[in-house]
């Protein structure tokens, strides 16, 4: 499999990296059993990206939902065990789809906004590396002058602060001030499939 | 099934593949790096993720650029050293604003306003990590800065689930009320002709009115709910837990049921919007378990025919459950 991640990552940081935080809190309020948040967003990119043109998909956010969903469908019928929350909410995940029209799009500033801040929980010199790579465009050998380190330090810098921005973007927050999280031991809580025929 | 790898675990080996990217691979790295993504779809979903957050840092720099030059055409153009300090400073600081430029960015920092439409709730995470959750019909505006976070109520009510941080007090005003907290989660509900109401869950808030002098400040702990009402000293009032929980839950939009049967669960559903859940009487007695949406009474009526293996008919303004003998898919 061929897949050009350079050409779309910017469509996806445009299109969905600003949407994940929203899914992410939709999926947290479903169960999904044997399945974590964090697994379906993984998986949703993979297939997004494995798209051969993302530019003809005209609502982005609609569509990183119905992924979202389809991928939780083929997992409930892979496992053949479903929780009734996850179907209830299957619905509530899509119910405000249709309004996703292009117009509706999320604001830059609010996006720039995000970044700002994921930045600012960044270690300093994690921080400058990235800021003087990607956004001031300086090369690996420019960073590395300008701040007195290695080449390889840049490089080491890079990760970690690509790692901590991929879990802040779409955490929308490094803490997790959310109100008692719904157990998920209980036992009637799931039910098992009818085998289909 | 494989050794599964975390998806931090994942997340973090992608990010080093990304920041390779950037140096440059040599063909030997290009060939591990295809490998290491045909091992596993998620591999793929992961790098995608790296390279997005990246290719987004390189939107926000040339934006960065372009706003400033749309500021100053003539006196930044061409000047990349001085873009590079204003950029490099204001960003690296997070929120700080350097000789003569850079307003974009504290402009976009500054302020956050959200709202809710009648029937509508809304979780926000605010920039400080801090989130709030509100209930239908309400407004706030965020005003952080350095000292201070502070939030104003407008309309209606909101859930706050503050963030630590003892250099920036959270105090949120809802009309002539104050209410200051470090981290801790409570409720402040603004509505016409009614008393400001704080409800606190964790932690401990403080309470002031500075305009009314018969109203001391009053510090409320957990699950105490406090009145403001208006020239009046604020009165306090201890609640059971059981009820605070159950509160919150409401304002997450949620109904819980522990073994209800159908036919109540289904009257419960008509308190929150004005769909029938119709349920065929023999089915009366069956039940049903579980956190449900409690405007979404349709949803609702899907699980339990999945769950219970039921047909469901979705018919305007009222749903209808009954038997079926055969499993269908969708």
């Amino acid at each position: 499999m061929e897949i050009d991640f350079q050409e779309k990552a910017r469509w996806l940081a445009r299109h969905i990296l600003p949407y994940e935080p929203m899914l992410r809190s939709r999926l947290r309020r479903m169960f999904v059993y044997g399945m974590e948040v964090d697994d379906i967003i993984q998986e949703m990119y993979a297939r997004i990206v494995s798209q051969p043109s993302l530019e003809t998909i005209k609502y982005p956010r609609q569509y990183a939902i119905q992924t979202a969903t389809a991928i939780i469908i083929d997992h409930m019928r892979r496992s053949r065990v479903i929780s009734i929350h996850t179907a209830g909410d299957l619905d509530q995940l899509e119910i405000s789809a249709p309004d996703a029209s292009p117009e509706q799009q999320l604001e830059f500033r609010d996006e720039i906004a995000e970044v700002a801040r994921s930045l600012a929980l960044l270690p300093e010199r994690t921080r400058d590396v990235l800021i003087m790579r990607r956004i001031e465009g300086l090369s690996q050998q420019e960073t590395a002058g300008k701040l007195g380190i290695s080449v390889k330090t840049v490089e080491k810098h890079m990760a970690l602060g690509v790692a901590a921005l991929m879990a802040e973007f779409g955490r929308g927050g490094k803490s997790n001030p959310h109100p008692s999280k719904p157990k998920r031991t209980d036992e009637h809580e799931y039910k098992i499939l009818p085998s289909g025929d | 099934m494989n050794t599964r790898y975390s998806p931090q675990e994942i997340d973090r080996v992608a990010a080093e593949w990304a920041a390779r990217r950037c140096s440059g691979l040599t063909p030997a790295e290009a060939l591990e790096l295809s490998r290491w993504l045909e091992a596993d779809p998620r591999h793929v979903g992961a790098y995608a993720k790296a390279e997005a957050v990246l290719a987004q840092l390189d939107r926000i720099g040339a934006a960065g650029r372009d706003m400033l030059q749309a500021a100053q055409p003539s006196s930044l153009n061409g000047s990349a050293f001085r873009r590079r300090a204003l950029l490099t400073g204001s960003v690296a600081a997070g929120l700080l604003v350097t000789a003569g430029g850079a307003v974009w960015l504290k402009q976009v920092l500054g302020e956050e306003s959200y709202s809710t439409r009648i029937g509508e709730t809304k979780e926000i995470v605010l920039s400080d990590g801090s989130m709030v959750t509100l209930n239908t019909d309400s407004k706030i505006v965020a005003h952080y800065s350095e000292t201070r976070r502070q939030i104003q109520l407008l309309q209606g009510e909101a859930l706050f689930d503050v963030a630590k941080n003892k250099k920036r007090p959270f105090i949120v005003t809802a009309g002539d009320t104050q209410v200051r907290a470090v981290g801790t989660s409570f409720t402040v509900k603004l509505l016409p002709q009614q008393p400001v109401q704080v409800l606190v869950r964790e932690g401990v808030v403080e309470i002031k009115r500075p305009q009314v002098p018969q109203a001391p400040p009053v510090r409320l702990a957990a699950n105490t709910l406090a009145l403001a009402p208006p020239e009046a000293p604020i009165s306090t009032a201890p609640v059971p837990v059981m009820q605070v929980s159950r509160d919150l839950a409401w304002r997450e939009g949620r109904i819980a049921f522990d073994n209800e049967t159908l036919a109540n669960a289904a009257r419960e559903f008509e308190r929150y919007s004005d769909i029938q859940i119709r349920v065929a009487p023999e089915l009366g007695n069956q039940t049903i378990t579980g956190l449900f949406v409690s405007n979404d009474p349709v949803g609702f009526a899907k699980a339990a025919a999945i769950s219970l293996n039921l047909r469901v008919e979705v018919a305007n303004r009222e749903v209808r459950l009954s038997r079926v003998e055969t499993v269908t898919d969708r």
